[in-house]
């Protein structure tokens, strides 16, 4: 099989998984080399579904020996099988990444044989790119859980990035949908990656020249909407990988009907709106101070898919509001609906020199249709004149739907066709 | 009516900061400061012609640097490429309030002038940062990596830099086609050049394979159920689709 028909479908198999961030490290390029990684990732182009495309993203085979119900690459599903050499994978990463249409590669793939073979692989392809091709450029590299902890050290010395798929949110759901698959092997490589990166920072403060251990971190991902665990278990999960295990980020995945099996759902659309209510509230637990449990609860342990989180948390705690514009600390800017970090930083900068008024909110990107029923502005309130929260709630999802554009009872039922929007103030 | 003054400079980033200081010695009050080309444009203007000065505008870059900060140097630069019709006048503005102010100038956001210079400013960043992504290299029968880019505002000199760190073992061009202004590396150095649009560029054996690959992995990479056009051009607007090598819908 030639090289481009092996891309098809070893790319085809790959973007299920979400994450495609070129962010977080600041590899330089060395004299003679090729690349170098941006700080802030770039993007390089955008699918027809919207989502960015930074890395090459793809599987080094599909060729699985699992067969967890919810993969495309399962064992007993029967598709075009394809594995890449080592060869392959480095002549097009190079190539593409100086006709820049990449930051770098992001490789994962089906288990091949065993989880060692399948590292060892990995590793030889890494390898080979950092210290044959002097290649600079970013790579993110799936890591496999059941294989040894000398392999994946000696891969984390070469790679940017390396996230372990969590893959449904209770140990339950795998036992059901993936039974090869336990929730403990899978937090072991993310232990040990935790320990390498808190490892390396502590010897390079003594020496120099430390050789990197995965500097952009290690992320995760998990599929929304596969079992039904409720939001509360994943942002409760989530929190915990973000402080027990150090993680940069937690990508959510909506579930994609790529199967029929009659253990999963029945959907026709994946569930884009909840993964979006999640993104927005992953966002709120680690830049703007919450924790999941100000967010949901047993007794509440779904989102309000018609507003946002951070709108659905401040209308439950209405006694804190109206805040004062020119007076309120960081903090607490921080939560009010419609203040993004962007903003609350603005303000908080201005005020030193002068009061802030309502047309200079605007201007300083604060979405005032949510965030005026909550804030004054030298005692002036420019909301409705009641401080009812359900008065409130349906002028700001009456007025304009929330975090999503053009949102329609359509869309909630999940026939609709719904962005995320990843990065937007919430 | 009483005609309006503009200011007409020779179009450089030097003549523009020898517009500032006539400004300021001159004690005139512009309500614009033009490129020459610009000249006639608007019956209201009476119009002044800047001659570029080298000892003037060295003491109005010296200012800006001593008295407001490195960075403001560096916005009104990007503010300059913009090639807006109201950034020279807007980078006056901007640093009237930074000569009183000082190196704090950027923190008051409530001072227009600075929120227009921001916005302008951010403009060209967020294209700059665009471009790092959407420029594509071709590879020539000679080997040179060659790139077309069709921008809005002038900003090859803007991302060179990123590319000569990047890849700094290939002679590359980036053209800037709808100015007909290159960026030439030749693996030690690069600068700028003025050249028209090439005809009949013979394109490296392989480069059709690469190019047939990405176009399969573009088409590959998108999930039909989750597709979203909308989103995808608010992300990568339609004008800037011309010179990419993968075609969506």
């Amino acid at each position: 099989m030639d090289a481009i028909s092996k891309l098809k479908i070893l790319s085809d198999a790959a973007k299920y998984d979400v994450s495609c961030s070129s962010s977080g490290s600041t590899r330089s390029n060395k004299k003679g080399g090729l690349g170098n990684a941006s700080e802030a990732g770039i993007c390089h182009s955008w699918t027809d579904d919207g989502r960015c495309i930074s890395l090459l993203k793809i599987l080094m085979s599909n060729s699985c020996i699992y067969d967890c119900v919810y993969c495309v690459s399962r064992i007993s599903n029967d598709l075009p099988r394809a594995t890449f050499t080592p060869d392959e994978i480095i002549d097009i990463t190079i190539n593409f990444y100086k006709r820049n249409y990449i930051e770098g590669l992001f490789l994962s793939s089906a288990v091949i044989k065993s989880p060692n073979k399948t590292m060892e692989r990995f590793l030889e392809i890494v390898r080979r790119l950092r210290e044959e091709e002097n290649f600079n450029g970013y790579i993110h590299l799936k890591a496999i859980p059941g294989a040894d902890r000398e392999v994946l050290d000696k891969v984390a010395v070469y790679v940017d990035r390396l996230s372990v798929n969590i893959e449904l949110p209770t140990d339950d759901g795998l036992k059901m949908l993936a039974p090869q698959k336990k929730q403990k092997d899978i937090l072991v490589p993310m232990t040990q990656i935790n320990e390498g990166i808190t490892r390396y920072r502590e010897e390079k403060r003594a020496f120099k020249h430390t050789p990197k251990y995965v500097p952009a971190g290690q992320t995760t991902q998990l599929i929304v909407g596969a079992t039904r665990d409720s939001d509360y278990r994943i942002l409760d999960l989530s929190e915990n990988l973000y402080k027990g295990y150090g993680l940069k980020r937690v990508y959510y995945s909506a579930f994609v009907p790529v199967s029929t099996n009659p253990l999963l759902p029945q959907i026709k659309t994946p569930p884009l709106l909840r993964e979006n209510r999640l993104y927005q509230a992953d966002w709120l637990l680690r830049f703007y101070g919450f924790e999941a449990n100000e967010l949901l609860s047993e007794g509440k342990p779904d989102f309000d898919l018609l507003l946002d989180p951070k709108c659905d948390w401040a209308l439950r705690n209405m006694h804190i509001f109206p805040l004062e514009i020119n007076k309120v600390d960081y903090e607490l800017l921080l939560r009010v609906p419609g203040i993004g970090v962007k903003s609350a930083r603005k303000i908080i900068s201005s005020r030193r020199f002068a009061k802030v008024r309502y047309e200079d909110l605007k201007k300083m990107g604060v979405a005032l249709k949510r965030a005026k029923y909550f804030i004054t502005i030298d005692g002036k309130h420019f909301g409705i004149s009641s401080m009812d929260q359900i008065k409130i709630r349906s002028s700001i999802i009456g007025s304009s739907p929330v975090g999503i554009e053009q949102l329609s009872i359509f869309d909630v039922m999940g026939g609709g066709d719904i962005g995320i929007k990843t990065g937007i103030s919430v | 009516m009483e005609s309006k003054l503009a200011y007409l400079y020779d179009g450089s980033f030097e003549g523009i900061l020898t517009a500032i200081y006539h400004a300021y010695y001159d004690e005139d009050d512009p309500v614009a400061i033009l490129p020459d080309w610009e000249e006639g444009s608007n019956f209201l203007y009476t119009y002044k012609k800047i001659e570029t000065d080298p000892n003037k505008w060295g003491k109005v870059y010296e200012a800006v640097v001593n008295k407001i900060s490195h960075s403001a140097i560096k916005r009104i630069f990007n503010v300059y490429l913009s090639e807006y019709d109201d950034s020279g006048i807007i980078i006056l503005r901007y640093l009237k309030s930074g000569f009183k102010i000082g190196s704090k100038i950027d923190d008051y956001q409530t001072n227009s002038a600075v929120r227009d210079l921001e916005e302008i400013y951010h403009k060209v960043r967020i294209e700059v940062h665009r471009f790092l992504g959407l420029a594509r290299f071709k590879q020539l029968q000679n080997g040179i990596f060659y790139c077309q880019i069709e921008p809005d505002h002038n900003i090859i000199a803007l991302m060179a830099p990123h590319f000569v760190s990047r890849i700094p073992s290939e002679r590359w061009i980036i053209h800037d086609i709808s100015r007909g202004v290159a960026v030439f590396y030749d693996t030690r150095e690069w600068t700028i050049r003025f050249i028209d649009k090439p005809e009949g560029i013979v394109l490296n054996e392989n480069e059709e394979s690469y190019q047939d690959m990405w176009r399969e992995y573009y088409k590959s990479a998108t999930i039909q159920s989750r597709r979203n056009i909308r989103q995808k051009k608010s992300y990568m607007p339609v004008r800037y689709w011309k010179n990419l090598i993968e075609k969506g819908d």
